[in-house]
């Protein structure tokens, strides 16, 4: 009964948090204040109301009923594991975002390896862990602080060019994230000592492969709309659960999926697929929000200094590697100031803290989720100021101009 | 051929992921299996609707196939974590069920209904009463050994049983046809009129069952079965006002909405029904189909919310059929074919000839009416909720009968919606589009 | 906006034969191929195919968090298909029903929206 009162009541929520409109009716006044409003906007709100009813709040989320409410939170990894895939039809990308690919991967990389080093030489000398708790620790955070979200176009500073510059890499760039974590998801620890790395791997991108090749196949024929939503939870559940049982990434191996179906399927079928995937877009995000402040144990005191620690990390590194990144398109003298335009989160950050959770509930699958999750409540609150510096005034090349 | 190869892909999935080393998650299992039921389901349902018949045919099909008596894809570990989808579904299709409803087009036909809901209801529990009493409890090994009075019992309970239709399956097989008009309209009210008329029947022969069996009169049960009526009528009212006034104030993602009352309706009424008898020692139970029918039909015809409505319900219906009849197929009983064959040949022949007669009769004047009488064959949950009750009730013979009635509602599954597409499509009345 | 075709509809006189200008709105791309099929089985085979994009999307002020890309380029190709194009005037009803049975449904304004105008001047004439 619980079980049925908690998933009813997380849709609810998630139903309420993707209307926007009903957050800023209610809280119309404090969130003129800048980041008020953006973490508003973004639904960040909600790891809040996950807190007050988990475990360490009034409890309607417990441990037993979020263990039961485990097949849905695969199909949302699934889900947005797809959604990120299906975007990736290499035929139509613009230039502009072609163009781009090579440095948005590469900051989201940079920024990845200099968090997850830092991270694990953290983790073993500061908390004392051991070699493989440490490394897997460190490269889920290293994958959740690679990824950066979009600038909302309500922050208006500076030009057109460089909002839409910077909106690019960050819609590019959680390919890192969903890689990483993947190959992650592949580690020994997650398998029982099991050390077939490449095999885990392959199976990771065979059943990728099987379940958008399932997918394509399907869509030849000419489908209803309906038809369409039976394969799309068909694709979903079975990619999702899968994945799960095998103890690798949904949210790759659905990724791997979508990429096919994107390129390979027929645009109908993509179309069709890819619209009713959008609808459940800001839904998923809220409603994984909600778990992950249920899943949160903010207790720690050491959690918490790591927290802290991990966000003026990441932003540092974002912040170096985007000006390297960026050299080609900003001139030299304002490209430092432009990675402060990349320090939002990415909704795939805690995408990445539920999946570990639902692989391995440890300690270090909870500090991972405790450090996201202040990661992206103090980041969105800064976000749209740091925004507002780097796009400060007109600091495009014409080749920004022109490409963006 | 390609749906083939789907198949071949889904079912080397299958083989490849029981062989790797998995971690022991049963939910993951689940999650699994309920996306090859989808997919799966698709490619059964539109394979056999190639040769004519209809997609749930397909569904129970597949179901049968991966189901525990079977490959054993879908074992009773799998069937019992994915059981809230088959309680969601029922809920879900009397939404749908009421949805369809339409009062204006009700009003023309009620003289219809009610004539043919009573004749099926008078005549059909009659004649297999009649027949299994008189003749046929010597065709049934359950009766073997027993005492008139649980012989009587048994006809009675039969009879009753025969009453019993499927609101689910009729759904399914109208919408896939797209079926409009006097005809579909008619046996769909007629269907949501039997399932409430099986329920008061099948509460009054108990008690009269009970009473031939122990000499013990315990009127007290009918009360608790109009007050369950009843309660269930208002709770449906109030639920579809909900509906209608939330649905008005907020109408994105309604389907979503649904999809979670459905839940909720099942498991609060069950909870309600468990904390009753727990507290009290009351068999109450309000009937979660009774209340999404009321629901349903109060949100389409009494609210100005109602195209909203059946929009949401269209928009995610077909999963949930997938999964529902999948899962029914897996559940159904199909080695109890091979002990009571006999006796549930007997009774579906009984039973089938007692509806197109009734039918025959009670529409006399309608052109359709040899149509009629095989459009009403298929039964599936509230007659299955009704035999596992006579074996709560009757535990000396309540198994043994269980087991012919779960067989005939088996054979019935099966066959009744291929007759009723055969009707929808055959029948003047009626106007479909596949 | 791209424009594809262009071609003007020939008649012999507008009074005996009353031509409408069509616009219509699809907001479903999969269904863009159905409508023009369905113009094309009313033996309407001039259309123009607009691109372009509706204007809640350019004022959205929505943060995408997972579909970033496709907001994107789905930008830059555009959401939306303005099909125009001619009909007479007895055959607006026709073609109403055949692009609601190929699941056009013009009932439904986030799928579709058609609008006619009647032509009073059009060259060249046959």
């Amino acid at each position: 009964m619980k079980l049925v009162l908690a998933a009813v009541l997380l849709t609810v929520l998630a139903f309420f948090g993707s209307r926007v409109s009903v957050i800023q009716l209610l809280l119309a006044r404090i969130e003129r204040i800048p980041g008020v409003r953006h973490l508003l906007l973004t639904g960040t709100e909600f790891v809040l109301v996950g807190l007050i009813l988990g475990t360490h709040g009034i409890g309607v989320l417990d441990e037993p009923t979020l263990t039961g409410l485990a097949p849905g939170f695969g199909l949302g990894l699934a889900w947005i594991g797809l959604l990120f895939g299906i975007q990736w039809d290499v035929r139509r990308l613009p230039p502009a975002t072609r163009a781009i690919i090579p440095a948005a991967l590469g900051q989201a990389v940079l920024t990845g390896a200099f968090v997850a080093i830092g991270t694990h030489f953290l983790l073993r000398l500061y908390l004392g862990w051991d070699d493989e708790s440490s490394l897997v620790g460190a490269l889920s955070l290293g994958a959740a602080a690679s990824g950066t979200a979009g600038i909302p176009k309500s922050v208006r500073a500076g030009s057109e060019g460089l909002q839409r510059l910077l909106r690019s890499i960050a819609d590019v760039d959680g390919l890192v994230p969903i890689l990483t974590f993947g190959l992650v998801c592949c580690l020994p620890l997650l398998h029982d000592g099991d050390t077939r790395f490449w095999i885990w791997f392959g199976c990771s991108i065979g059943l990728g492969l099987a379940v958008g090749l399932v997918v394509t196949v399907l869509g030849t024929y000419r489908l209803s709309e309906d038809d369409h939503l039976v394969i799309l939870f068909g694709a979903v559940l079975l990619g999702g659960g899968a994945a799960l049982q095998l103890s690798l990434s949904p949210l790759l191996v659905n990724a791997i999926a979508g990429f096919l179906v994107a390129n390979v399927a027929r645009p109908r079928t993509c179309s069709a697929i890819r619209r009713l995937l959008l609808e459940g877009d800001r839904a998923v995000y809220i409603l994984f929000l909600l778990l992950a402040g249920a899943l949160w144990n903010p207790g720690s005191n050491q959690t918490l200094g790591l927290a802290l620690l991990y966000i003026g990390v990441r932003m540092f590194g974002k912040w170096l590697t985007a000006g390297w990144a960026l050299r080609k398109w900003i001139p030299a003298a304002h490209v430092r100031r432009v990675g402060l335009g990349l320090i939002s989160y990415d909704g795939l950050a805690v995408a990445i803290a539920i999946n570990l959770q639902l692989l391995t509930q440890s300690p270090m699958a909870d500090l991972v989720t405790t450090v996201v999750l202040v990661g992206v409540v103090i980041n969105e609150l800064l976000a749209p100021l740091l925004a507002a510096a780097a796009l400060r005034g007109d600091v495009m090349s014409s080749r920004v101009e022109g490409s963006a | 051929m390609k749906r083939v190869f789907v198949g071949a892909i889904l079912v080397a999935l299958i083989v490849l992921l029981d062989r790797l080393p998995a971690d022991d998650f049963p939910t993951a299992k689940a999650t699994l299996i309920a996306g090859v039921i989808l997919l799966g389901g698709h490619i059964a349902g539109h394979l056999l609707s190639r040769v004519g018949l209809p997609r749930i045919t397909g569904y129970l099909g597949l179901g049968i196939l991966l189901g525990p008596q079977s490959l054993a894809v879908i074992d009773n570990d799998t069937a019992s974590l994915l059981g809230f989808l088959q309680e969601l579904a029922v809920a879900f299709i009397a939404l749908a069920a009421g949805a369809e409803l339409r009062l204006e087009q009700l009003r023309e036909r009620m003289r219809d209904i009610l004539r043919l809901t009573l004749y099926m209801t008078t005549l059909v529990s009659l004649s297999v009463f009649g027949f299994f009493y008189f003749i046929g409890t010597d065709f049934l090994p359950v009766a073997d050994g027993l005492g008139a009075a649980e012989k009587a019992s048994i006809a009675v309970l039969l009879g009753i049983l025969a009453v019993a239709r499927s609101p689910s399956s009729a759904i399914a097989v109208i919408r896939e046809c797209r079926a409009r008009g006097q005809f579909p309209e008619t046996v769909l009210g007629v269907t949501v009129a039997l399932d409430v008329f099986s329920i008061v029947l099948f509460a009054i022969g108990l008690s009269v069952c009970q009473a031939l069996v122990s000499s013990v009169t315990d009127l007290s049960f009918m009360v608790t079965v109009g007050g369950e009526l009843v309660g269930g009528i208002l709770a449906g009212v109030l639920l579809g006002a909900a509906l209608a006034f939330y649905i008005g104030k907020a109408p994105g993602n309604v389907a979503l909405l649904l999809l979670g009352t459905a839940l909720v309706v099942t498991h609060v009424a069950h909870g309600m029904a468990d904390y009753v008898r727990a507290t009290h020692d009351l068999p109450v139970h309000l009937e979660p189909l009774l209340i999404c029918v009321t629901a349903g039909f109060t949100v389409r015809n009494l609210s100005n919310r109602g195209d909203r409505f059946a929009e949401a319900i269209d928009a995610v219906s077909l999963p949930v059929f997938v999964l529902f009849f999948c899962l029914a197929g897996a559940s159904l009983d199909l080695q109890s074919l091979q002990t009571t064959w006999a006796a549930a040949l007997l009774y579906i022949v009984i039973r089938s000839g007692s509806l197109f007669g009734s039918c025959w009769l009670a529409a006399r004047h309608d052109p359709d009416r040899s149509w009629y009488g095989i459009s009403f064959l298929t039964q599936a949950g509230v007659s299955l909720g009704l035999a596992l009750e006579v074996v709560r009730r009757f535990p000396e013979w309540g198994t043994a009968f269980a087991t012919i009635a779960v067989a005939a509602i088996s054979i019935n599954q099966l066959i009744g919606p291929i007759a009723m597409k055969m009707a929808l499509l055959r029948a003047g009345g009626s106007q479909t589009r596949s | 906006m791209r424009i594809r075709s262009c071609s003007i509809s020939q008649t012999t006189n507008p009074r005996d034969r009353p031509l409408k200008l069509l616009f219509l709105f699809i907001y479903r791309q999969d269904l863009v191929d159905e409508a023009l099929e369905a113009l094309v089985e009313m033996e309407i085979n001039d259309a123009t195919v607009f691109e372009g994009t509706p204007m809640e999307r350019i004022l959205a002020d929505e943060v995408p968090i997972f579909a970033g890309l496709w907001q994107s380029h789905g930008e830059a190709e555009g959401q939306t298909r303005l099909v125009v194009a001619t009909i007479e005037d007895q055959a607006l009803t026709s073609l109403i029903s055949v692009l609601s049975d190929v699941g056009v449904d013009l009932g439904k304004p986030e799928i579709a929206r058609l609008y006619s105008v009647p032509i009073e001047y059009h060259r060249p004439v046959n």
